[in-house]
């Protein structure tokens, strides 16, 4: 390169000079002749002159050489000079071109000196710069391609794929050699493909979107990805191709999917709630409703307001306070918040709880409020019934307890007085009692109210102010608001502030004893059921003064009779607080009664309800022996219970015999009572039942008998009432649950992978499992260990698939149960379904379907065996009856036909007769004809009848008698017929050339025989079925039989208290066990 | 003459087929067990086989699935006698190219005239 450079210039040079010497030369040559011409023609010159004058040009000319030389030399000089400058920046840049070659870009060429070459130089530095630059972001970005964690593939503009990362060999499985060159819908399926065209053609539209992809790895496995896509230019803006940008998905896919289906659940349990559930945002707006809540507003929730939905109303009920608002109430505390809405709904009052959750951010902050609305209308009423009712009784019984535990009446009153005001809700009272001249009304005692005032108020007269008038009058009064009461104007306790009043009377027998008024401070509307209780109150308080005054005088009478009070008195508690504590109606009722028996000393007692034709059926009757239910009355019949409902009051007959005016039931005719007493129990006007009872001596019954009697009914008619709304509160609610774990059928529910989401009772006990530890695990693991569950898991796994697309299965199969029997189930497959149509889930049906099978089975095998085994003989008879009819047959031929048709005409009666014995065995009617046997002997008869069959078998048949046998007696025929049966049973279920052998022992008392063959045996899982009528195993199909045989004998052996055992192998042969107790015939 | 076995193991249903087949002209062999039947078949070479279906061993429909199968014996038509009345038993037994079936208790004129039927469609 050097060397070239220099001989170039050189030459280049060298030419020059001789391009500029040569021309010289000659033109020197030519003008020196030219002028030696010119000189001629002006004066023609000397030899000498033209010689000197050649000489001088000679002379030029030898100079011009050696200036040629010089030229040559300098020439050489010059080349070296600037070959050698111009060399030096071209080295060096060839140096650095090489180096860059080389991938050095460290590189910077000289760039001195003021030629181009500086140009060149600096310019060639820029160049090796940038490269340099550009280089490094390409190594870069290819370090950053092959170390980035997500899987990457770059796709060319005719869909192929160009590049792939390590991290998409490592995700898919597929080295870039799998992958490169193909289409990249290739590796995916139909569905996927759209997609991936889709967001192709978005690439080529300039567009940068992310999207979900599944993409099929080389192991065939679907693989979810997270996709931003990306378009790549070139340098002329131009489209080059696209490339993609992967997230693993697989965690995510599975994570949504749990989250969906979580969702779908949720909805479909949310939709599944007969409550409305809603989802509310801060401005009251639903945002999300369930079936329910949408079925309430026509579908369309959008738009509506939680108030308009709950209440059918307009207006936000939050902005009157809002105390009451379940949602504003979440939204303030961001606790959940329970309420009781009452509102006009379609012209009926409507109950509705709202309960409110909150839905907190993740910064605590609650967004959105779920409220579950629930019409309680019905329940609050029950709710509000049984309140009432309860509190109705705990009152009673409080102040029955009083009335009756003590015997001082101020003591009572107060009491009394207390509960009443405590039950009421009132803020005192007071008790008046009347004189003895019936004019004036004295406090005795008094509760809220200072007692300066009522010393000053002092007794009131009858008809004088409040209490004056209840006395009067013998009614209630009640006031809302005394101060606004234009009856009580003149009332001294409207200086008290008194304003709801209720005064009432205590009345005894027919007679005014004493006047209650109960008062509060605020106005009241005393209620019907309120004042009902009020005047019982009176009512009894009354009856108890009496009883007071009445027992202080039996007492002074018949000191003796005090233990027979008490013992009263503690049956009425016990009465009192079996009311409280039971809830059964019949046990209520029953406990109830007998105490009323005991404590009335009555003979019987019964508790009769009437029903809607008015008929009076029993309810109860302890020891009566009459069942419930019974109509004892119809309802016209004139009982004493019936006018004592009529009447609404006691009814007492003390001469039964004799005043035969009232029918007497047929239940007690008989028992001849002499003394019947009938109490009607009443709810308001309502006729509840009556209480009566009956004795069988004549017996005038006692006041304080009745009262109690009354007292109890009163008690009873509270207590009833309660039970029952119990009853059916309990019922409703234990349906559904009951529902299902009572099904028979084995439920298994399932989620679309399989996994178990619940399991009833019945499933459990198939599975061998308890439901509750099944959760969760797959339903292909709940049934295993054998060939039939493995085929079970298969098809579960099949109809999984299948019904998550919709479709409904149904198969008959057998599986293996927990205990490791072989049950034959139908197996149902149902689809649970979302909203949107798709299966949630799937509901396995396991109907156990055993009896019915094996029902079916001895059915069918029954008519067969049956038909087949008359056709046989029936062939015989038909036949030959017919071949007898139409040839002419010859003498002995005739006489063989006509003795088959009789022979097998006697096979068909003894089937029939086989047949009919097992019926009437069976139907307990058969008789044994016992006699003594001698067991050897019969063994040894049965033996010779056996030769024939044995000879055509080929078989051979052993019997040993070992040792002496102890005595035995029986019907011989029957045991015969079994012993035929089992052994004809060895020789026709076996090969031929069996053999069977017979072994009789004595055991202890017992006589064992044992049968033992070589044949076939019974397949292990029907030999619990052997000896079931007409059960015929597996292997006997083809084999003539009734399938009687052995039920027959089971039949006789177990009429002579005996035992059977069967054990076989199959193949193995079977050996039957007998065991017969030892005895003696009776004489 | 057509030749004729006849395969059961009740003796007087033998006895009763035969006496009317050989009084229709017919050559008949019996057999009364299905063991040896087979055996009969190969070596009589009859030109119909009646069949019982319910034998104790080997049952009729073996049998004829053994005749069935075996080139030389194939084309023998085979009439099915048999106990077993019901319907799917029929198609069955009918399933295995037997040409007849013909349930007990059986009218051996009917027989008869079937076996005539069958033998005549074949040309013997």
């Amino acid at each position: 390169m050097r060397k070239t450079l220099i001989y170039n210039f050189f030459i280049l040079l060298l030419a020059f000079a001789l391009a500029m010497i040569v021309p010289l030369y000659f033109l020197i040559d030519r003008t020196s002749a030219g002028i030696i011409h010119e000189l001629g023609k002006v004066a023609p010159l000397s030899f000498e002159q033209r010689l000197v004058f050649t000489k001088l040009i000679q002379n030029v000319k030898d100079n011009l050489i050696s200036m040629s030389f010089y030229t040559f030399v300098i020439a050489f000089m010059i080349s070296l000079f600037f070959g050698r400058r111009l060399l030096k920046p071209l080295k060096e840049l060839y140096a650095a071109a090489t180096s860059i070659k080389e991938g050095n870009f460290e590189i910077q060429v000289d760039v001195s000196g003021e030629s181009e070459l500086k140009d060149v130089s600096s310019a060639f530095n820029g160049m090796a710069r940038a490269l340099k630059e550009k280089t490094e972001e390409l190594v870069w970005k290819d370090r950053y391609v092959s170390m980035m964690m997500d899987p990457l593939w770059v796709i060319g503009n005719d869909d192929r794929i160009i590049d792939i990362n390590p991290a998409f060999t490592k995700l898919f499985g597929y080295e870039r050699d799998d992958v490169i060159g193909y289409l990249v819908y290739e590796l995916m399926d139909e569905e996927n493909e759209k997609v991936m065209r889709k967001q192709l053609q978005f690439r080529e539209d300039g567009m940068t979107s992310t999207y979900e992809l599944q993409v099929i790895s080389k192991r065939g496995e679907l693989i979810p990805v997270l996709i931003t896509g990306a378009p790549i230019y070139n340098e002329k803006n131009e489209l080059a191709g696209k490339i993609g940008i992967m997230k693993d998905f697989r965690k995510e896919t599975a994570l949504r999917r749990a989250l969906n289906q979580a969702n779908d659940y949720q909805r479909a349990i949310m939709d599944s709630m007969p409550d409305m559930l809603v989802v509310i945002d801060r401005g009251f707006n639903i945002q999300m409703a369930n079936k329910a809540a949408q079925e309430a507003a026509d579908g369309d929730f959008a738009g509506m307001q939680c108030y308009q939905l709950f209440y059918s109303r307009q207006d936000n009920c939050n902005t009157a306070g809002g105390k009451e608002c379940p949602v504003a109430n979440v939204f303030a505390t961001g606790k959940p918040h329970k309420s009781v809405h009452e509102h006009i709904e379609n012209g009926r009052q409507v109950s509705r709880e709202v309960i409110a959750f909150p839905i907190k951010d993740e910064a605590g902050y609650v967004n959105n409020v779920v409220a579950i609305a629930r019409d309680v209308t019905e329940k609050k009423v029950f709710e509000v019934e049984i309140a009432q009712k309860n509190k109705e009784l705990i009152t009673l019984l409080g102040i029955s307890k009083s009335l009756n535990q003590s015997l001082r009446s101020e003591e009572i009153f107060g009491g009394v007085l207390e509960k009443l005001v405590e039950m009421t809700g009132m803020d005192g009272g007071s008790i008046f009692f009347l004189d003895e001249m019936g004019r004036e009304l004295s406090c005795k005692y008094h509760k809220g109210l200072s007692a300066d005032f009522m010393k000053e108020s002092g007794p009131f007269r009858i008809g004088e102010d409040v209490p004056g008038r209840a006395a009067a009058t013998g009614q209630t009064f009640t006031t809302s608001d005394l101060s606004n009461d234009p009856r009580a104007e003149k009332s001294v306790f409207r200086h008290t502030g008194i304003r709801a009043c209720a005064a009432f009377p205590i009345t005894g027998k027919e007679k005014t004893t004493g006047v209650f008024v109960i008062f509060s401070f605020n106005p009241h509307v005393f209620s019907l059921e309120e004042e009902r209780i009020l005047n019982s109150v009176g009512e009894m308080a009354g009856m108890a003064l009496e009883n007071i005054r009445l027992y202080e005088r039996m007492r002074m009478l018949f000191q003796h009779q005090r233990w027979r009070k008490t013992e009263e008195q503690k049956q009425l508690l016990q009465v009192a607080s079996v009311l409280t504590t039971k809830l059964d109606l019949k046990e209520m009722l029953n406990t109830a009664l007998m105490i009323v028996k005991n404590t009335i000393r009555a003979d019987f007692v019964w508790f009769l309800e009437p029903d809607q034709r008015n008929n009076l059926v029993l309810k109860s009757a302890p020891e009566g022996g009459v069942p419930e239910d019974t109509v004892v009355y119809d309802a016209g019949d004139n009982s004493i219970e019936g006018y004592a409902l009529e009447k609404k009051e006691p009814v007492i007959i003390s001469e039964l015999q004799i005043e035969s005016d009232f029918q007497i039931s047929s239940h007690l005719a008989e028992r001849k009572f002499k003394t019947a007493c009938a109490i009607p129990v009443y709810s308001g006007d309502k006729a509840l039942a009556v209480v009566s009872f009956y004795c069988s001596t004549f017996k005038q019954p006692k006041e304080e008998d009745i009262f109690f009697l009354q007292t109890i009914a009163s008690i009873l008619d509270v207590a009833i009432e309660r039970a029952r709304l119990y009853e059916k509160t309990i019922l409703d609610k234990g349906m559904s649950e009951t529902i299902l774990e009572s099904i028979e059928d084995g439920i298994i529910t399932v989620d679309p992978e399989g996994g178990v989401i619940s399991m009833n009772r019945t499933a459990g006990e198939l599975a061998g499992l308890a439901p509750s530890s099944a959760i969760g695990s797959k339903c292909t693991e709940l049934f295993g260990g054998s060939e039939e569950n493995a085929r079970l898991n298969i098809l579960l796994l099949k109809d999984l698939e299948r019904c998550m697309k919709g479709e409904q299965t149904q198969h008959n199969i057998t599986i293996t149960s927990g205990k490791g029997m072989k049950v034959p189930v139908l197996l149902n497959g149902f689809p649970v379904k979302n909203k949107d149509g798709s299966s949630m889930g799937v509901v396995f049906a396991f109907r156990n379907n055993s009896r019915q099978e094996e029902v079916n089975r001895l059915k069918s095998d029954f008519i067969r065996s049956i038909s087949h085994e008359f056709r046989t003989p029936l062939s015989a008879i038909v036949g030959m009856s017919e071949m007898l009819l139409e040839e002419q047959m010859e003498k002995e031929k005739e006489e063989v036909y006509l003795s088959t048709i009789l022979s097998e005409g006697q096979r068909l009666s003894d089937m029939v007769s086989d047949l009919l014995d097992l019926a009437t065995i069976e139907s307990g009617k058969e008789i044994l004809r016992i006699k003594d046997l001698d067991m050897a002997g019969m063994l040894s008869e049965i033996k010779e009848e056996f030769q024939a069959p044995l000879h055509k078998k080929g078989a051979s048949l052993e019997l040993r008698i070992n040792g002496q046998l102890p005595a035995f007696s029986g019907d011989a025929e029957k045991l015969k017929r079994m012993l035929r049966n089992i052994i004809d049973n060895s020789l026709t279920y076996s090969n031929p050339g069996c053999r069977v052998e017979i072994t009789a022992a004595g055991k202890n008392s017992h006589i064992e025989l044992v049968i033992k063959d070589n044949g076939w045996g019974i397949p292990p899982d029907e030999l619990n079925h052997i000896g079931e009528k007409f059960y015929r195993a597996r292997n006997a199909s083809n084999i003539k039989g009734t399938g009687l045989g052995l039920s027959l004998s089971k039949e006789i052996i177990r009429m002579h208290n005996g035992k059977i055992q069967i054990d076989s192998k199959n193949p193995g042969g079977t050996t039957v066990r007998l065991q017969f107790p030892s005895r003696r015939a009776k004489r | 003459m057509a030749k004729i076995v006849i395969v059961d193991d009740e003796p007087f249903i033998l006895m009763m087929i035969e006496d009317k087949l050989k009084r229709a002209g017919f050559e008949v062999v019996t057999v009364n067990n299905s063991q040896s039947a087979l055996e009969s078949i190969r070596t009589e070479r009859p030109d119909l086989v009646i069949l019982d279906w319910m034998m104790p061993d080997m049952s009729g429909l073996d049998i004829c699935r053994a005749l069935k199968s075996d080139g030389g014996l194939s084309g023998i038509p085979v009439v099915m006698l048999t106990a077993k009345g019901q319907e799917d038993d029929e198609k069955l037994g009918l399933s295995f190219g037997v040409e007849r079936y013909i349930t007990k208790p059986f009218s051996p004129k009917a027989l008869l005239e079937n076996v005539i039927e069958i033998l005549a469609s074949r040309g013997k």
